[in-house]
């Protein structure tokens, strides 16, 4: 019956009447005493108890980002190209004449002569006596 | 224990921090400002100087806001045909510099022309979006509630209507003076049977 002995019962009266044990070395004895293995099983409990919800953070996070990922793509897809055919009498291909610039001269002038400047933007239109005010 | 606590926040946090980094600018590219934040510019650029034009404003605004809407209603009109005139001779001279390219014929000048051109045409688009929404503004305000908003919208309206005016007689005199004589030009040019370099 040595203290070092490993088959001995390492009971210490004092500390028993403790809820808490001090930290005993049951290194040598792993065995022998199973009060130590009461003392470190809820440790193992409390170290693998917060993992749960951080994974679960970061997984909400990483659902929030490919969320906003998908948001931020759709948002730069929604203006489509102008697909609309202008009304342009084209230069046709090949050789320009003379008689091709004339031509896109005249559109020009046709194109131009839709818009009225002076009706368009009449100096009145926001004048207080226009408006009433 | 603690430190665990502050793990789990600080990942929680960091989640948060990069979605935002991420959402908060596509959210917010994807929105033009607002009626109530476009009137608070108006109102911090353009003030109503005395208490008696701001009553007067409240009892007649509603007036000048039904005369808004029949201008509101001309100027979507005049926005359509103008854009699509002028895109339209974007498209013409466009067309034409490729197919003299394609000859090996000398584009520099008409390049140079159809540049300047397009400026004018973005110029008094921007000036015409604005000018737009003034008064889409001006007719969309409360102005009995609100106759600063107002007054600041219509001003700010009116301040581009003065604009609009000289920006469309510079296209016109541009198109008819510089761009139409490049033209000639190029049809002299064209008719001796010159090119004058070119793309190879």
């Amino acid at each position: 019956m040595f203290p070092n002995d490993p088959k001995t019962p390492q009971v210490n009266p004092e500390v028993s009447d403790h809820h808490e044990l001090p930290p005993v070395d049951n290194s040598a004895a792993p065995y022998a005493n199973p009060m130590p293995a009461q003392t470190i099983a809820p440790k193992h409990h409390k170290n693998h108890a917060p993992l749960v919800p951080i994974i679960i953070a970061v997984l909400v996070g990483l659902v929030l980002i490919a969320a906003a990922t998908l948001l931020y793509i759709s948002t730069r897809k929604t203006t489509p190209p102008e697909t609309e055919t202008p009304n342009v009498s084209e230069v046709e291909k090949g050789k320009v004449s003379p008689e091709d610039i004339d031509a896109t001269n005249k559109s020009i002038d046709q194109n131009l002569n839709t818009t009225n400047d002076s009706s368009d933007f009449k100096t009145e239109d926001l004048t207080d006596a226009t408006l009433g005010l | 224990m603690k430190k665990q606590y502050y793990a789990f926040f600080a990942s929680f946090a960091l989640s948060l921090v990069l979605v935002a980094t991420i959402a908060l600018p596509s959210v917010a590219s994807a929105q033009d400002t607002t009626l109530e934040q476009r009137l608070e510019t108006y109102k911090t650029e353009r003030k109503i100087d005395s208490k008696s034009k701001e009553d007067k404003l409240k009892l007649r605004c509603s007036i000048a806001q039904a005369n808004l809407k029949n201008l509101q209603t001309r100027l979507n009109q005049v926005q359509t045909t103008r854009a699509t005139a002028y895109k339209n001779i974007s498209d013409i001279l466009n067309n034409l510099q490729k197919s003299l390219n394609d000859q090996a014929f000398e584009t520099t000048d008409l390049s140079s022309v159809i540049k300047t051109y397009n400026a004018k045409v973005a110029d008094y688009t921007n000036n015409m979006k604005i000018y737009k929404q003034a008064v889409d503004d001006a007719v969309a305000v409360n102005c009995v509630n609100d106759p600063h908003g107002f007054k600041g919208a219509l001003e700010t309206a009116r301040l581009y209507h003065e604009k609009m005016v000289p920006s469309i007689t510079d296209i016109r005199t541009y198109v008819t003076n510089t761009v139409k004589t490049t033209l000639v030009q190029i049809k002299d040019q064209l008719s001796s049977g010159r090119t004058t370099g070119g793309l190879q």
